[in-house]
């Protein structure tokens, strides 16, 4: 018999149903209880779908200028509130880097004594700062990139706090040995004016302050395309 | 009690519903929840025969449905469409755990148990029970949507991507397997 029958064909070898005691133990086959638990299946798919739904997505390593789109093969997704988290992440390798270096100066007395040591150190040292910097390049990017293609996010009370956050590490780092380039010093003398902006704007500002606005994102797009520059490709850490 | 969606624009049809999910509406989204959880639930309780696992499916099916609510373009039921993934969700999720329930009383075994508790009405029910689930997937499906929850051939076929013709023969040879598994019981029980 093939799969696909006519009615007829069903019915003519068909003797119908199972008889009546069958079906009754059929109807309680892997019954469930009547009260179906609508509230707790509602607030885990609610929660599952807003911790799906936010992602920013960063072409690892690719182009630049690719704001948000949905997750695909071969693209980092982001999720978008961590922001503490990678906040307090870069202040910590800030922290640890600053520690480093200064560690690595030596104490008067000592300094000098040994010439390869010192030289050594300082490479180090400026290899640690490096980091640092790179992985708050790679924040600051991924807070810009966002800010660009999300409009709403320019109001967001937590993209202020991140950006205070930002702004913390930004200034630390421009204390640092990290900021002796003075290339680098100056982008983050920038990074500076643009993130005192995202938090001047958010969450409060009103429509009608278009050129603030237009000022941040005209600002943010240039920075963006420099913080890009500044930082290979691959550099920046990628966060999932 | 009538939702916030009847009260403001009476009941919305299964398209409109799904364009006022599509446009964000969480009220609409709710509705679309209310007006389905019962069915994928149950479909999904029956095929799993697992509380803990009725939940996760029903849960996946709404993610997948919300997800892919754009694909929706109204050939068939909303009701029928959400059934579809659920079936779809439920059968993947119990293939993958490979552990879809297993009667203490295995098919192979069932004759000579038949014979000697002939009388007992909770023993038989059981061997009915492990020869539903000892049918194939496709055959048990079938079964349980047609027999058991009272689905129409076309909603079936469409549930399944298969012809009506298709859900017929298969609940032929379900009912006939069925038969089989309780042939020593003749009468009444087939």
């Amino acid at each position: 018999m093939s799969d696909d029958m006519t009615r007829d064909d069903a019915r003519a070898g068909d003797p119908g149903e199972l008889g009546p005691q069958a079906m009754d133990a059929a109807r309680e086959y892997n019954r469930p209880a009547d009260i179906v638990p609508r509230e707790s299946m509602w607030e885990a798919i609610r929660a599952r779908r807003a911790a799906a739904k936010p992602a920013l997505v960063v072409e690892r390593g690719g182009a630049a200028g690719a704001p948000a789109r949905p997750a695909a093969p071969g693209f980092v997704a982001v999720r978008r509130w961590p922001a503490w988290s990678y906040a307090a992440a870069a202040v910590a390798l800030l922290a640890v880097g600053i520690g480093i270096g200064r560690s690595l100066r030596g104490t008067p007395g000592t300094a000098g004594s040994l010439v390869v040591a010192e030289n050594g150190a300082d490479s180090v040292n400026g290899t640690a700062f490096q980091v640092a910097a790179t992985e708050h390049f790679g924040q600051v990017e991924t807070l810009l990139t966002w800010v660009s293609a999300t409009p709403e996010a320019r109001r967001d009370a937590q993209v202020a706090a991140w950006s205070r956050d930002l702004l913390a590490s930004t200034r630390l780092l421009m204390d640092s040995p990290a900021g002796a380039d003075p290339r680098r010093r100056q982008l983050l003398r920038d990074l500076e004016l643009v993130l005192v902006q995202l938090i001047q704007l958010s969450p409060d500002v009103r429509d009608q302050d278009r050129t603030a606005v237009d000022d941040l994102l005209r600002n943010t797009t240039l920075l963006l395309t420099r913080i890009r520059t500044s930082v290979p490709a691959g550099m920046a850490p990628a966060h999932d | 009690m009538p939702s916030a969606l009847h009260r403001d624009r009476g009941p919305l049809d299964d398209r409109q519903l799904a364009t006022q999910v599509l446009a964000g509406d969480p009220r609409a989204e709710r509705e679309f929840y209310d007006r389905h959880v019962d069915k994928v639930y149950r479909l999904a309780h029956r095929l799993a025969g697992d509380p803990a696992l009725a939940q996760d499916y029903t849960q996946e099916t709404f993610v997948r449905a919300f997800d892919r609510l754009g694909q929706f373009r109204g050939d068939a039921a909303l009701s029928t469409w959400i059934c579809s993934i659920a079936v779809s969700v439920s059968l993947n999720g119990l293939k993958s755990l490979g552990t879809r329930r297993k009667r203490e009383t295995a098919l192979d075994n069932a004759p000579e148990i038949a014979i000697t508790r002939r009388e007992s009405n909770p023993d038989l029910k059981e061997r009915l029970w492990a020869a539903i689930d000892a049918l194939p997937d496709g055959y048990r499906t079938v079964f349980v949507m047609h027999d058991v929850e009272g689905y129409t051939h076309e909603e079936i076929g469409t549930a399944l991507e298969i012809q009506p013709g298709t859900s017929k023969a298969q609940l032929f040879r379900a009912r006939g397997k069925l038969r089989e598994a309780l042939k020593d019981f003749e009468g009444e029980w087939t």
